[in-house]
């Protein structure tokens, strides 16, 4: 079973406390997502949910919302 | 322990394909192209360098076909760091270059070969710099195809040339360097034989009906074993661990036509209906060595599950069904790969042959000392002179067990003290009826106020058990019976592997100094204080030591 994205976001950032409901969280939302780090986290997500973002995404796609609606998309074409 | 990552590119410090390296050692990430900077770095930290070349050749070079003219500028931080720096550079490289297979159909291209000059570069610096490790990416990524290595996306969002996958693979690679940096490879490879050295089950088909030929799956048993051979040539041990009945194992060995290895690859055997793990302990007993440096081969899963829970310190790794994968597997493991082979390792096989031979037929005696009087040993005393010097060195280096105080000398210091006492600064070379054992045994003795002191007493354990150490001992006391020596002082620094040297003490008439109660140690104390001895101390009269055995040996 794939893991949801707070589970990999909380994979990503074990050191920060990230909430049940995170999806307004976004990079910025602590200190430690910074834009490398969700660079990172992005890859993670194409390893996990077998998918692979465009550029342009990899610049868009900024809060776990965004990240979602990309990914249903995906999942839908 | 820190490990410096540096890189003409960028590497996506925090990705999740560095972790494995991240548990093996802290890792510190420089800024982004700060390559020759960290090899500049001021600190001792290891070093991870990856370049690609792609990065650092500039365009204008593209004419030019001195090639040493546009690399030896580059190689410069490195050259600094390594004259400066002792701690592991690892410098690991790629010069990938998309291109037509036309631009090379009929010349090595001026790509090509600039990146050939700049392998040949970093392998000559390697040859006169001991801590520099080089990592050809290229071949490590073209293991699972270039095209999965790069990602011109993370390229243009992110400054980074590799997919996670290339991260992945590079991270692999190098974990495996610096792991063989800081671990000795294993030494032993435990096999089992139905199914595993050949096809089917020798007690039910016989040696006729084994699959083992050179077409289909009989071709993948014979290669596999091609490939075990090529581990022994290379000092690796070869050990059997197989249930069945002896004779048929034998059998096939010596009949079987399609059989690569023969029974004089096998160093030691247990062929019975016994637990696996039990025999394998049975075996690193004989061999003299530690359960971690074997590894268990069996392509039974069973077989591997109960090794794995009875046998923990072996390493037992998961086997593909399919034994077509078996051989290249075993040649990419790390699990054997060494920096180098020497000519020592490559006679280490009969080394060991000679010694579990010598084991096994000591076990079934009962009159040890006939039984010592009838292998013919010859022990031979060497005075250390310069051409000496390295074996007495490494001696002292790579002694372990059968090390009193596991002080390792240089030559230059071995040196000094043959400079002193010639007589009592030698090595012992040794030959029996299991074959020349070559310079195994060594001893400094020092007097320090009229008292004699066990400076160095050293004995390979290849030659265990033959008590070859009360020789060497009878050697030093007719010495200083002659000089008119009193006492012989003797210091036991316990290392954690070295306890059966301490019983050598006790065995040969030494007692433990009580400087509190006992009288004799006022005579010894001024040698002991100014010895500064810190570990266990012990002592004798000369004329109060146990020689036994002194008839077994034979004098040249």
């Amino acid at each position: 079973m794939k893991p949801t994205l707070t589970g990999l976001l909380r994979q990503h950032f074990p050191n920060s406390h990230i909430p049940d409901n995170a999806s307004n969280l976004a990079v910025g939302s602590f200190p430690e997502w910074d834009s490398l780090a969700h660079f990172n986290f992005l890859l993670l997500v194409e390893e996990n949910y077998d998918v692979r973002f465009t550029i342009e995404e990899m610049a868009d796609l900024k809060s776990l919302r965004d990240v979602e609606v990309a990914l249903a998309r995906l999942s839908a074409a | 322990m820190t490990i410096r990552v540096s890189s003409t590119s960028f590497l996506l410090p925090g990705n999740r394909q560095w972790t494995p390296l991240s548990q093996f050692d802290q890792l510190h990430f420089g800024e982004y192209g700060d390559w020759h900077l960290a090899l500049l770095s001021p600190d001792s930290d290891s070093s991870l360098c990856v370049i690609f070349l792609e990065d650092i050749v500039p365009d204008t070079a593209q004419s030019s076909s001195d090639f040493d003219a546009i690399l030896l500028p580059l190689l410069q931080p490195l050259e600094m760091r390594l004259s400066r720096v002792q701690a592991p550079t690892l410098i690991a490289f790629s010069g990938w270059r998309n291109g037509s297979p036309i631009h090379n159909a009929r010349q090595l291209s001026w790509w090509r070969q600039l990146v050939r000059r700049f392998e040949d570069l970093l392998y000559q610096l390697a040859a006169s710099h001991p801590s520099l490790y080089i990592l050809n990416l290229d071949s490590v990524w073209a293991q699972k195809g270039m095209a999965t290595a790069f990602d011109t996306r993370n390229f243009y969002a992110a400054r980074c040339r590799l997919s996670s996958q290339g991260i992945e693979q590079l991270v692999i690679s190098a974990v495996g360097i610096f792991e063989r940096i800081r671990n000795a490879a294993k030494k032993v490879l435990v096999l089992d034989c139905d199914n595993t050295l050949w096809g089917g089950v020798v007690g039910e088909v016989g040696t006729s009906g084994i699959t083992l030929e050179s077409d289909g799956t009989g071709n993948a048993f014979v290669n596999f074993q091609k490939a075990v051979r090529q581990l022994s040539r290379e000092g690796i041990l070869l050990v059997l661990a197989s249930k069945n009945n002896e004779a048929e194992v034998w059998d096939v060995f010596e009949s079987h036509p399609g059989m690569a290895l023969q029974r004089s690859d096998i160093v030691a055997a247990r062929i019975d209906w016994n637990e696996k793990a039990e025999n394998v302990r049975a075996m690193a007993e004989e061999l003299d060595l530690g359960l971690s440096s074997f590894v268990f081969w069996d392509d039974n899963p069973l077989e591997r599950e109960k090794m794995r829970s009875l046998c923990p310190e072996v390493t037992t790794p998961e086997l593909p069904v399919d034994v077509g994968q078996w051989p290249d597997l075993i040649k990419a493991s790390n699990l054997f790969a060494r920096f180098s082979v020497t000519s020592d390792d490559e006679r280490k096989s009969a080394q060991y042959r000679n010694r579990a031979a010598f084991v096994s037929e000591k076990k079934q005696v009962t009159d040890e000392a006939g039984f010592l009087r009838s292998i013919a040993m010859q022990p031979r005393l060497l005075p250390i002179t310069a051409p000496l010097l390295p074996r007495a060195e490494q001696l002292c280096a790579k002694t372990n067990q059968y090390n009193l105080r596991t002080i390792r000398h240089t030559a230059a210091d071995i040196a000094v003290f043959a400079g002193q006492d010639p007589e009592l600064t030698f090595l012992v070379q040794l030959s029996d009826r299991f074959g020349d054992h070559g310079i195994i045994a060594m001893a400094i003795v020092r007097e320090v106020s009229g008292i004699a002191f066990l400076d160095t007493f050293l004995m390979s354990c290849r030659v265990l058990g033959r008590h070859l150490e009360a020789w060497i001992l009878e050697q030093i006391v007719s010495t200083l019976q002659v000089r008119g020596v009193q006492w012989l002082l003797a210091e036991f620094i316990p290392s954690g592997r070295n306890e059966v040297s301490r019983d050598f003490l006790s065995d040969h008439g030494f007692v433990r100094l009580n400087t509190e109660n006992d009288l004799r140690a006022d005579k010894l104390t001024v040698a002991v204080d100014s010895l500064a001895l810190k570990g266990d101390v012990y002592f004798s009269e000369i004329n109060s030591l146990l020689i036994p055995y002194k008839d077994v040996f034979n004098q040249l």
